[in-house]
Order: C-alpha cells, then sequence, then structure tokens
C-alpha cells in the first residue's frame, strides 16, 4: 500500500478526477483504511468548495468607458510615437545620404581639378541636390521631433520590449524577466522590422452614392457638396487610396502608383481624419437628405504587409547604395542614381501609406439613373 | 478561434478601437476576477484590467495565433498581476487594512472602519472575506493556480498554457497550493467544520 505521503501527493489529482482507474482503486483503499489521510482529504474538498463559492463581480461602473478613452490615447500615443522613430530614422538616413554626397562631391572635386572631368559626376550632383531638397522639409520636421521625442523614442522601444516578452510568455517565475527583457531589447533595438509591427497602417474607404435627374444637375450637386465638404472638416483629396483601385493594391510595392482622379467629372473624392469621420457622414446625410443617398460599407484594408515589404525593399536598397558609394570611384553611375530613384519612391509610399492611415477616404459618385 | 473573433482581430490590428473593444467584451469580466482575485483589491483590480486590455491593444501586432486568443489573453492578465505584486514586494505597499507601526507603537490607519470599502459592500459574506485574505497570503505562484484552478475553473492543460508550464509542474504545484490554503484555513477552524460549511 502506498506511503502517506505519496497519498498526499495525489489527492488533487483524484480530487480532480486525474487518476486512471488502477491508480484511483489504489487512492481510495489507502482512504478507507486511513483516517488521517480521510480528514486531510476532506479538508483539502472543503478548501476548493470555499473557493467555488467565491462571487464573479461585476465589472466596476463606467469600465467599458474609461478603457476607450484609454484606448483612443493609446492609438493616437502609437502613432505619434511611430512618427516620431521613423522620422528620426529617416534623418539619420538624410544624414548619412549627405555625408555619402559630401565625400563625393570631394572626389568630383578633385577630379575636376586634375581635369579628370566625368559629364556623369553631374548628373550625380544634380541627383543630390535633388534629394537634398526633397527631403529638407522632412529634415526640418525631422529635427524637430528628434529633439521633442527623445523621451517617446526610448519609451517606444521599452513597449517593444514588453509586447514582445508578453508574446513569448516567459514572464512567470521572476528570475526570469531580467534576463527575457535584456535578451529581448538586445536583439530587438537595432531592428526597425518589429518598430513597425505595432504601428497600425491601413487604408480605408466608403463609397457614397447619390441620385440626381440629370448631369448638368449633377455638377451643380457636386459643387454644392464640395463646399460642403470642405466647411465640415473635410479636405479634398488629390489622389484616392491604390488600396482600393481594383489591381493598384498588389502593384504597389512593385512601381509607383498614381491615379488619375480627375476622370470622371461626377465623382468627388475627399478625405476626413478619423476621428471626424462619423460626424461628418452624419451631417452629409442630414444635409443632402434630399438626395437618394446610399452609404456603402467602410472596408478597411491592412496595409501592414506591403508597408513591411516596401521597408525591406528600402533596407536592400540602402544597402546596394551604400556599397556603390563605397567604391572610390563609382563604376557604375547611371546604376546608383536609378538606385536613389528607385529609393525616393518606395519613400513616398511608405510616407503615403502612413499619412493615409489616418484618414478614412470618401468617394462621392452622382448617378443620374 | 472562429472566423469572426480572426476577423476582429485583424481589423483590431489595424487599430479599429471599435473592433477590439467587441473582441475583448468576452473576456472583460474574467479579466478583472481574476484581477481581483490576485491582488485582492477592487480599486487596483479596475486598474490592472485596464492595464491588461491596454497590453493586448499594444501587442496585438506580436500576436502569432499559435495560442488560441484567450490563453494569450489570459497570460497577459496573470503577468501584469504578478508584475504587480513584485512591485508591491519592493515598495513595501500597506494594505489598508493593516495597522501603521511607528516608534511610538501600533497606531490606527486613518481610514473610516464603518465606511464600507466597494469590496466591503460587493462582499459582504463574512467566509468569502476570510478565503480572499487566506487567497491574499499564498505564493505568487500558488495564489496564480488557485484563482485559475478553484476560482477560475480552469482546466489543468488551460493552466500549463496559460503559464507556459509543463502539465505536470501545474498538477504538483496546484496540488501543493491547495494544502498551503488549506493550512492558512485552518487557522479559522469553524470554515474547515462540517457544519459550518455546505
Amino acid at each position: 500500500m502506498k506511503k502517506c505521503r505519496e497519498i498526499n501527493e495525489l489527492m488533487s489529482l483524484y480530487i480532480d478526477n486525474q487518476l486512471d482507474d488502477s491508480a484511483c482503486t489504489e487512492f481510495e483503499k489507502h482512504i478507507n483504511a486511513c483516517d488521517s489521510c480521510r480528514e486531510e482529504l476532506n479538508r483539502l474538498i472543503k478548501v476548493i468548495e470555499l473557493c467555488r463559492n467565491v462571487d464573479e463581480i461585476e465589472l466596476p461602473e463606467g469600465f467599458r468607458e474609461e478603457l476607450h478613452q484609454k484606448l483612443v490615447a493609446e492609438k493616437e500615443k502609437l502613432y505619434k510615437q511611430y512618427r516620431g522613430t521613423n522620422l528620426l530614422n529617416k534623418y539619420v538616413k538624410i544624414c548619412s545620404t549627405i555625408a555619402a554626397c559630401l565625400i563625393l562631391s570631394f572626389f568630383a572635386g578633385r577630379f575636376i581639378a586634375n581635369n579628370y572631368f566625368l559629364p556623369a559626376k553631374h548628373d550625380e550632383s544634380r541627383q543630390s541636390a535633388e534629394l537634398t531638397s526633397m527631403q529638407q522639409h522632412d529634415a526640418a520636421g525631422a529635427a524637430e521631433n528628434a529633439a521633442l521625442n527623445v523621451e517617446s523614442f526610448s519609451e517606444t522601444e521599452e513597449e517593444m520590449t514588453f509586447s514582445i516578452a508578453v508574446d513569448d510568455g516567459n514572464q512567470l517565475s521572476g528570475e526570469e524577466i531580467p534576463d527575457t527583457s535584456r535578451h529581448t531589447n538586445a536583439n530587438e533595438r537595432s531592428s526597425g522590422a518589429m518598430l513597425l509591427n505595432t504601428v497600425p497602417v491601413n487604408n480605408k474607404n466608403i463609397n457614397i452614392k447619390f441620385k440626381v435627374n440629370n448631369i448638368a444637375d449633377a455638377q451643380a450637386q457636386i459643387e454644392r457638396i464640395e463646399e460642403f465638404a470642405i466647411n465640415n472638416g473635410a479636405e479634398i483629396s488629390d489622389y484616392i487610396s491604390p488600396c482600393f483601385v481594383e489591381g493598384k493594391y498588389d502593384e504597389m510595392t512593385k512601381e509607383a502608383v498614381d491615379i488619375d482622379v480627375t476622370a470622371k467629372a461626377n465623382v468627388l473624392y475627399l478625405k476626413v481624419q478619423d476621428d471626424k469621420y462619423g460626424e461628418f457622414i452624419d451631417l452629409l446625410k442630414s444635409n443632402f437628405s434630399n438626395l437618394n443617398i446610399e452609404v456603402g460599407d467602410l472596408e478597411t484594408k491592412d496595409c501592414t504587409e506591403i508597408f513591411d515589404e516596401l521597408n525591406t525593399q528600402l533596407q536592400v536598397l540602402d544597402k546596394r547604395i551604400e556599397e556603390l558609394e563605397k567604391r572610390k570611384e563609382v563604376s557604375d553611375p547611371d546604376e546608383l542614381n536609378r538606385l536613389k530613384r528607385e529609393r525616393k519612391v518606395i519613400w513616398d509610399k511608405m510616407e503615403r501609406l502612413q499619412l493615409d492611415s489616418n484618414y478614412t477616404f470618401i468617394t462621392v459618385e452622382l448617378r443620374t439613373e | 478561434m472562429n472566423a469572426e473573433e480572426k476577423s476582429l482581430i485583424n481589423k483590431a490590428k489595424c487599430g479599429d478601437i471599435e473592433a477590439f473593444e467587441q473582441l475583448i467584451e468576452v473576456y472583460q469580466k474574467k479579466v478583472f476576477n481574476i484581477a481581483l482575485r490576485m491582488i485582492g483589491n477592487y480599486e487596483d483590480a479596475n486598474d490592472i484590467a485596464q492595464e491588461v486590455f491596454i497590453r493586448v491593444y499594444r501587442s496585438l501586432g506580436g500576436f502569432k495565433e499559435q495560442s488560441a486568443f484567450s490563453t494569450w489573453i489570459y497570460r497577459i492578465t496573470t503577468n501584469v498581476c504578478l508584475d504587480e505584486l513584485r512591485k508591491r514586494k519592493n515598495k513595501n505597499v500597506v494594505s489598508i487594512d493593516e495597522d501603521v507601526k511607528s516608534d511610538d507603537g501600533e497606531i490606527k490607519r486613518q481610514i473610516e472602519a464603518n465606511e464600507p470599502t466597494p469590496e466591503a459592500v460587493a462582499e459582504k459574506n463574512y467566509i468569502k472575506q476570510v478565503v480572499n485574505d487566506a487567497i491574499n497570503q499564498l505564493s505568487e505562484e500558488h495564489r496564480t493556480v488557485i484563482v485559475l484552478r478553484d476560482i477560475q475553473g480552469f482546466s489543468y492543460e488551460e493552466i500549463a498554457k496559460i503559464t507556459k508550464c509543463p502539465e505536470g509542474t501545474v498538477k504538483s504545484r496546484i496540488n501543493r497550493a491547495r494544502h498551503a490554503l488549506k493550512d492558512i484555513l485552518s487557522t479559522k477552524k469553524e470554515l474547515l467544520n462540517e457544519d459550518y460549511v455546505k
């Protein structure tokens, strides 16, 4: 027969029906014969009963409302931090580009001085100048952000460390926490891709259809709606999100996408900041209730994958450009220029995806039938 | 994970707060109750549960869908609670029920005892209060498994997944935790008296 100590260890398994038949029989045999173990088992059963009688408490009043406010603030914070870190990264990139250009100019100068003038160098300098002026706008913003966001930048890292640690789920025993976080921190600090993961990059679109009697009427209405939209927090968009043009979403990572928004005279393209969107649609509906309004479903497309893919392409290009620039003589200036143009296109696409994530795009269409 | 939950997760990953709120609706009460039993204080449990959902929202991008969403939420919940308990240990947080010791001897805390706390309003029952106090005296490890198994009713397998511990470890830990709780409650003899509990 089993000893009391062994029986003691099996008590919970017995109570929870986790013992197989033979173990169960042996356990019961001991319990029937041993008073102290039987008493101990009964006490344990009572303890469990007491726990099971603990009531489930209702959520505190206002719990959902409080959480909602915190979530809205968190979304905003995540976006701001992301913009901050992204611009900071970009700023670093711009600085290194400028530095690379200066070095190139220095070498170019020496070539010119030695009458080794290469026409291609002009292109290179022009390209650099173009790049620099194009980036000045961002650089100014970045410098400001860099100064303001030093604290939030490190916060982002801390938060990422946390979320990765949670996902690993290795926090349970006290000793594991510092090691896990140190390890993760060291691994992820250099990885931009991980930072991107936390930021929602998405595109939202909604179609609104109005019914009018004739084309002339449609144009007059379009103008009215346009004026109304501008006065009520919307902006006229000069492009629509490629995510909602058939086929263009998939092409986005491969080539530049430009959509001719002026093609249709009876269509108006608007964008509204996410937090004003609901109010704007309501106003639109009530103000133009005489027109037969059909509001479509709000479509949301997750662009994180595209964003990440663009980021990967960017890193590959950065590497190749860096390699080419490292060489003392640029053996293939055309190739370098081509890569830089490609990089600019990718930057623009990424920027556009990020900025568009703050807006809901609205396509207003007037139909005559 | 059903299709609806999956679709809500995808929307929430894009930052859609409404989808996120729909997604967590079924977990809110349980998360709050786990926090309440782990921390033992109504107000703090509210803050902890809020913190849990903010962290879930923040780290949703990293949720790989290898485990059930529910398991993942409850894992974050226990982790946040354990973090809080460890922080308290370091800071030596004084419980509102305890008296404060000073050089001149013991002084009563300033909080009026006849003004019932929200917790006391919610749980008037004496036995339940004693059980709660006993749970609060358990070690972190024991408290976690008692809350998950005997209060929330999770299976051994689920607890193993939530705590990321082998099932064998969970089994022996639950047994030790119950014995420890029994030892604490044994000081209140009437509770384990057969006539008292039924």
